[in-house]
């Protein structure tokens, strides 16, 4: 049997009724278009940064020039488009500090999201680096946080080759790195399970003192870390918004000329990070609106 | 007695030796050795869980079951990336050892293994996920609605946040001047106080609850008292 | 909840997706000078020869030598070959097998080692030769280089004028270009056929996988098909290559592993003791594959045991430590803040007198102050609202109250941040189909 049709009130209030109750899928076209405009006409705005990303500069700015530290790339391309511009800006501040490298992943991805930052900042903008001396890839390795209980005790417990299939006794970087504890700053770059938690869990708290740990997380992941920072980690960078302020302090700092885009990726994505956020809040107000509209009517608000 | 007890002890050694490498660094050895075994098993659960996948697959297509010609894609892609990745396909010779064709690099897109994570694995993986932001927007516009207080204060904060990440906020703040006991409105200021304290202390008591109770639970399963991780399956 | 489209507005909308589909590629291919899906790779020729150390007057080789000068015992005979004593070393101080390695010999240093001696090409073996092709991220710049070099090549082809020249002059000039041709030549910059076809391949998945937003479709489902297997094996091979072959094979296998995958790998101490320890893990591994056996599934059990175990184990006293003791001790540690302020000039002026430096004053900072007394009540009234075994009446359901306000917050500030992050991905997805595959964005 056909339901009744339901009688909407007139004018406005019927329109916003109806807007209420508009097919999804002209929302996700709005979403397309809100994202797709601000990117095709290159919406670039400044970037102030705060406190949390000046934080994370000054760690890494304060650690000895030449020092060895640990990056950890713990996250995949689901969450490339977030992480993959801290992790270049990073890559590039270590670099120009003259601190050498050591890369690692915890996740099964994370390598070759290493390998791309390797390949598009540390190969281009420093090329007189070389590989085992100033940087070296360790690659992944399966067992999660057991991967840093072990290098807390030990490096070649967790690692007998680097990625590449060279013995650990053999590269000179690692000459006199025994255990985490020997690295001067550890970051991990993580988008959740395992990552940035579980290094303050199973490393930092192991030894507090020996390193600086910093994170950059996904805006999702961002709730479950807070409350490590400043205490267990003493920088922490939060979504693309905290990559584009982190990458102008560096870009400041430590200017590059050719190709710069590559250590801009943060700031050219926060344009269309605008549109979408207002969006989302006009869709949200436009709701409570229909919601109120529709109140007192058969069916109900909804 | 093989199906219960054992399974049971060795949980309860392996346990007990992390929780005595904590205290103890004489038995650090042990621990490490554990703790590698683990990786190893790790490891092994990635292979059992592409066994797994096989074996559901192949029962789907012999049962000709609804939706059998998608387990046949399935399949055959996952046959394809196995022989291109164990035979190391088109990878680029180690320069240390040239002659050693497994020792080569293949996660260049040179290789077959990486021009499949490049132009396959990792777009897929990638949107995947992007497809979210749709229906973020959908939810929030359908389901987001403020009927009480405290779902008010739940969107109150998520429009304070969401303003302040973008330059939104600072636009629609700066003419407040630092300084003043009020500098606290603008919008920088807000989202700190939002997230350093109060984000962080409600997460704080969130952490503090899960790690007891995850205390908790490793210790009833050490003890033995909770057995249902070991039943049958 | 809103009714499904019908069918004749679906038909419509996948219509006009196509018909805007295919307008926007003519367009593309027909009037815009950068042609869709660009990709530039730049190609190098690695050339690696064997060699091997020439031995020196005693007959044995000069990396033996090392080993034997590098052994922490007492010095052995090098003619009687005593090996005991000294670590297992793959050069032994026998007048046995000389190290032989892969060098470039283009290298200068390499160079030199053949010219004097002390390196000595193996015969009957020949070069390897590959090419590395190494993707060029920004196409503009590779279509000039590409352009650059073609220009060069063009104006180093042309031979030299003899006019006016010596022979010898113009001997120099023509082996001075026919050595600038040659490096011009090496370093190749190519459009690659199989990187554009890849973005094509890769823009056609993200297709399929966004075409789930209009309706669940049978090109959904093959693409999410291809991704189900792929990632399958694509996890199981990097398990294998990055965790079982170096850290199980290699010790039950030593040599197989080092002859056919793992050349690097350097000699145990303890070969035998390796191998035993190793068949625990080789055991368990058995014992949890055999879960996907008809029959015997319930041996998996065990090696379940030892993961839980461990995991258990870790996870107890790093919880307590990282989430349970030091964020208590962050939560009431800044109850009173202070800043730190510049002394003033009284203190100054008496630490000079004193002959010392004054040190900074500190000021009650009410705003640190009233911040750590709310993120403590905050942590309070969250955990009373978390304690159900309390009933939450009375003082105890208005704390609980307060708890849930603070929760609120929370959650509203993990939203904002959730949307923030979600917003990303999909920025990133439209960067790779509006400009790595159509070509009109940066």
């Amino acid at each position: 049997m056909q339901p009744r049709k339901e009688q909407l009130p007139p004018g406005i209030r019927g329109l916003l009724v109806r807007l209420g109750r508009i097919d999804r899928r002209w929302i996700y076209l709005a979403v397309a278009v809100a994202i797709g405009v601000p990117m095709l006409a290159e919406l670039r705005l400044p970037e102030v940064p705060e406190k949390k990303a000046r934080a994370t500069f000054e760690a890494i700015e304060s650690i000895p020039e030449g020092s060895i530290v640990l990056l950890s790339f713990d996250y995949d391309p689901a969450s490339e488009a977030e992480l993959e511009p801290m992790a270049n800006a990073m890559v590039h501040h270590c670099a120009s500090r003259g601190h050498r490298i050591v890369f690692m992943a915890l996740w099964p991805l994370g390598k070759q999201m290493a390998d791309k930052t390797i390949d598009s900042v540390l190969k281009y903008y420093h090329p007189d680096k070389v590989e085992g001396v100033d940087y070296v890839q360790l690659g992944f390795k399966t067992g999660n946080e057991g991967v840093i209980k072990l290098l807390a005790n030990s490096i070649d417990g967790a690692y007998t080759t680097d990625a590449a299939g060279k013995a650990i006794s053999e590269i000179p970087l690692l000459a006199n790195v025994r255990s985490v504890g020997d690295f001067k700053l550890v970051a991990s770059i993580s988008a959740g399970y395992p990552g940035a938690q579980q290094w303050v869990q199973y490393a930092d708290s192991a030894m507090p003192e020996a390193f600086k740990l910093i994170g950059g997380t996904t805006g999702v992941q961002s709730s479950q870390l807070l409350p490590y920072f400043p205490t267990q980690m003493e920088g922490m960078l939060i979504a693309v918004k905290g990559a584009a302020e982190y990458e102008t302090l560096v870009t400041e700092k430590y200017p590059v000329t050719e190709s710069p885009e590559r250590l801009g990726i943060g700031r050219e994505r926060m344009g269309p990070q605008l549109v979408a956020h207002l969006l989302i809040i006009a869709l949200i107000v436009l709701g409570n609106i229909s919601m109120l509209a529709a109140r007192g009517l058969k069916g109900g608000a909804r | 007695m093989l199906q219960r007890t054992i399974p049971m002890l060795i949980l309860s050694a392996s346990g007990l030796i992390l929780i005595l490498a904590y205290f103890s660094p004489v038995t650090v050895v042990w621990s490490d050795t554990v703790v590698a075994w683990f990786n190893i098993l790790a490891g092994v659960a990635f292979v059992l869980g592409a066994g797994n996948l096989l074996a559901v697959n192949l029962e789907k297509i012999s049962s000709r079951r609804p939706g059998w010609a998608y387990a046949a894609i399935t399949l055959v892609s996952f046959g394809a990336m196995l022989v291109v990745g164990l035979g190391k396909w088109g990878a680029v010779p180690n320069p240390a050892y040239p002659d050693v064709h497994l020792a080569g690099d293949q996660d260049s897109t040179q290789s077959a293994y990486g021009w499949v994570y490049e132009y396959v694995l990792s777009p897929l993986t990638a949107t995947m996920f992007a497809m979210l932001a749709f229906y973020v927007a959908s939810a929030a516009f359908r389901a987001f609605r403020a009927k009480n207080i405290e779902s008010i204060l739940l969107l109150g904060t998520a429009f304070i946040i969401l303003l302040a990440q973008v330059a939104a906020g600072a636009f629609l703040t700066n003419w407040i001047p630092e300084g003043e006991w009020y500098s606290f409105l603008r919008a920088e200021r807000l989202k700190e106080i939002i997230l350093n304290v109060f984000q962080t202390s409600g997460m704080r008591a969130i952490l503090i609850g899960i790690a007891l109770g995850t205390a908790a639970t490793s210790l009833r399963l050490i003890l033995g008292i909770d057995r249902s991780a070991l039943s049958k399956g | 909840m809103s009714a499904p489209a019908t069918k004749p507005n679906d038909r419509l909308l996948w219509v006009s997706l196509v018909v805007l589909g295919l307008v926007g590629l003519s367009v593309g291919k027909f009037f815009r000078p950068e042609p869709i899906a660009e990709a530039y790779v730049s190609v190098t020729t690695e050339v690696r020869t064997l060699v091997e150390e020439a031995p020196t007057n005693d007959g044995s080789t000069p990396a033996a030598s090392a080993a034997a000068a590098a052994a922490a015992a007492p010095a052995t005979s090098l003619a009687s070959g005593e090996a005991a004593g000294q670590p297992a070393d793959n050069t032994k101080t026998q007048p046995a097998q000389p190290k032989r390695i892969w060098v470039d010999a283009d290298d200068p240093a390499i160079e030199r080692q053949l010219k004097e001696g002390t390196l000595k090409r193996v015969p009957d073996v020949a070069q390897a030769v590959w090419d590395v092709r190494t993707p060029i991220d920004n196409r503009a710049t590779a279509r000039a280089q590409m352009a650059a070099l073609e220009k060069e090549a063009e104006k180093l082809s042309a031979p030299t004028d003899p006019t006016g020249l010596t022979k010898e002059q113009f001997d120099q000039r023509e082996a001075a270009r026919m050595a600038a041709l040659k490096v011009v030549e090496e370093k190749r910059i190519v459009s690659s056929t199989r990187d554009s076809l890849g973005i094509w391949v890769a823009a056609l998945l993200t297709l399929g996988i966004l075409s789930f937003l209009v309706r669940d479709n049978p090109f959904y489902k093959v693409v999410e098909s291809i991704l189900i297997g792929v990632s399958a094996a694509y996890w199981m091979l990097v398990a294998f290559w990055s965790t079982l072959v170096p850290d199980l094979f290699a010790k039950l296998a030593p040599d197989l592993v080092r002859a056919t995958m793992l050349p690097g790998l350097a000699p145990s101490k303890d070969p035998t003791q390796d191998f035993l320890l190793a068949l625990i893990p080789l055991g368990l591994a058995i014992m949890l594959l055999w879960r996907l056996m008809p029959k015997g599934g319930w041996i998996a059990v065990w090696p379940l045991a030892v993961v839980i175990g461990t995991f258990a184990g870790m996870r107890l006293t790093a919880t307590i430590e990282a989430d349970f003791m030091a964020q208590i001790a962050a939560a009431i540690k800044p109850a009173a803040a202070f800043t730190a302020v510049p002394p003033d000039e009284a203190a100054i002026a008496a630490a000079q007198a004193a002959g010392t430096v004054a040190s900074p004053g500190r000021a009650f900072d009410f705003g640190g102050t009233l911040a750590a007394i709310l993120g403590l009540i905050g942590v309070i009234t969250v955990l009373i609202y978390f304690f159900f075994s309390l009933e939450h009446k009375g003082v105890v359901g208005k704390t609980a109250r307060v708890g849930v306000w603070f929760l609120m917050i929370t959650f509203g500030a993990a939203f904002g941040l959730t949307v923030m992050g979600r917003m990303t991905l999909l920025i990133g997805r439209f960067e790779f189909l509006f400009g790595d595959w159509l070509n009109v964005a940066k």
